[in-house]
């Protein structure tokens, strides 16, 4: 990823794009979109992204400190590029939305 | 009365007129047609069957109908017609009876929205049903008939009925579709067994359909629950295997199977995925039957253990 993509990212802020009806099988997670029923396979980054999402809006940045806080570890340099790969597929699955928010 | 009961004339006689009334699990068809084809299949395949007085109400008005024009008399035809609609191009003649149990599960799968409806077939062991949804080549057929005379009860080869209330599976119980290969494996397999005249050279090639056993259609009112759910694959030369999968997974892949989940949206979700939490899952790929019915048969076993 660039430069001007990651600061791109980082400006967007992403929300559900509808809600979502969870299951946990086994440990893992499957959702399904309450507008279609369409259904997903989540794997634990993707159920924790759409987890916090659920609670409101965010940027990449305070999803990185949500993730942070709940891991109890530090942000590490690799989880942005992890997570903005995450969101990717998100969007592409219509699960989520990305729109452009105020720069920091 | 079961449809063995009556007379060839008076059989012929509702077929040709205001139609038969034949009932099979939870549904009531009303079957005209004056092909012999269709009469001799009916006898040979549903004479365990209850048929209903003709002026009883009937959910699905099925016609399988001579061809028009020339048809009538070069390269005969049979079409299908749906409360007086035809539905599917017309087939040969000679295809007429396969035409009737495709047209009897069209009806089915368009129409039955009380039941969630997946593509699989369903066996049981008393209450315990064991769930093979499959796409079309992947053994399921073949696998469900060796079943069905194994000591496992037909529920369905084709289509589960599952209660969107409570997810356990209504029996329909109609006779099991084979085809190619399959017809010739399951004669060697189960000599015992009936089936119906080979119709050749129809879109799925070879088709011919198996009786199911008397014993289990006087179970058919009988519903199991989903305790265990397959998903088989046929692989010519490959080791009998049953692994375990992911029941998230397993979700996802039941809904693709589906023909209405859509439609029962968000019902559907839990439903299935209730299915899915109580039952263990599995992929199961087998070249051999007799290993397999060995397979089924211990996890049969362990269940009851």
């Amino acid at each position: 990823m660039t430069a001007m993509n990651t600061a791109t990212a980082i400006e967007r802020q992403y929300s559900l794009r509808v809600p979502l009806v969870w299951r946990e099988l086994d440990g893992d997670w499957v959702v399904m979109a309450d507008d279609s029923g369409s259904l997903h396979h989540l794997d634990a980054l993707s159920a924790a992204l759409l987890g916090l999402l659920e609670a409101g809006p965010a940027d990449l940045a305070q999803l990185l400190a949500a993730l942070s806080e709940a891991r109890e570890e530090p942000a590490q340099h690799a989880w942005s590029a992890l997570l903005t790969q995450a969101l990717q597929r998100l969007i592409a699955q219509d699960l989520v939305q990305a729109a452009k928010g105020a720069a920091a | 009365m079961k449809l063995a009961e009556l007379a060839p004339d008076r059989l012929q006689q509702q077929l040709g007129g205001p139609g038969l009334v034949l009932g099979t699990g939870p549904f009531r068809f009303r079957i005209q047609s004056q092909l012999a084809q269709v009469a001799d299949g009916l006898t040979t395949l549903y004479g365990q069957y209850p048929v209903h007085e003709t002026t009883r109400f009937a959910d699905y008005p099925v016609q399988i109908a001579a061809g028009l024009g020339a048809h009538r008399v070069w390269r005969p035809q049979a079409r299908f017609l749906f409360d007086g609609t035809m539905v599917f191009e017309p087939l040969p003649q000679d295809h007429a009876y396969p035409l009737l149990e495709w047209a009897m599960n069209w009806c089915i799968s368009s129409h039955a929205h009380q039941y969630l409806m997946l593509h699989a077939a369903v066996l049981a062991r008393g209450d315990r049903a064991l769930l093979l949804p499959a796409p079309p080549g992947s053994g399921k057929s073949t696998l469900c008939a060796a079943l069905m005379n194994s000591g496992w009860r037909l529920l369905s080869d084709e289509l589960a009925l599952l209660s969107p209330v409570d997810g356990w599976v209504s029996p329909l119980a109609r006779p099991v579709s084979l085809k190619n290969a399959s017809i010739d494996v399951m004669r060697r397999f189960a000599p015992q067994a009936v089936l119906n005249r080979v119709s050749h050279g129809t879109a799925k090639g070879s088709v011919t359909h198996m009786q199911v056993p008397a014993a289990q259609l006087a179970q058919i009112e009988q519903r199991a629950r989903v305790c265990w759910l397959v998903f088989p694959k046929y692989s010519a030369g490959a080791a009998t295997s049953l692994r375990p999968r992911s029941r998230a997974n397993s979700v996802v892949e039941l809904a693709r199977n589906a023909f209405n989940y859509s439609l029962l949206c968000p019902q559907a979700f839990e439903r299935l995925a209730d299915v899915v939490e109580s039952a263990t899952c599995h992929d199961f790929e087998y070249s051999d039957l007799n290993e397999a019915m060995a397979c089924f048969d211990r996890l049969a076993l362990e269940a009851s253990a």
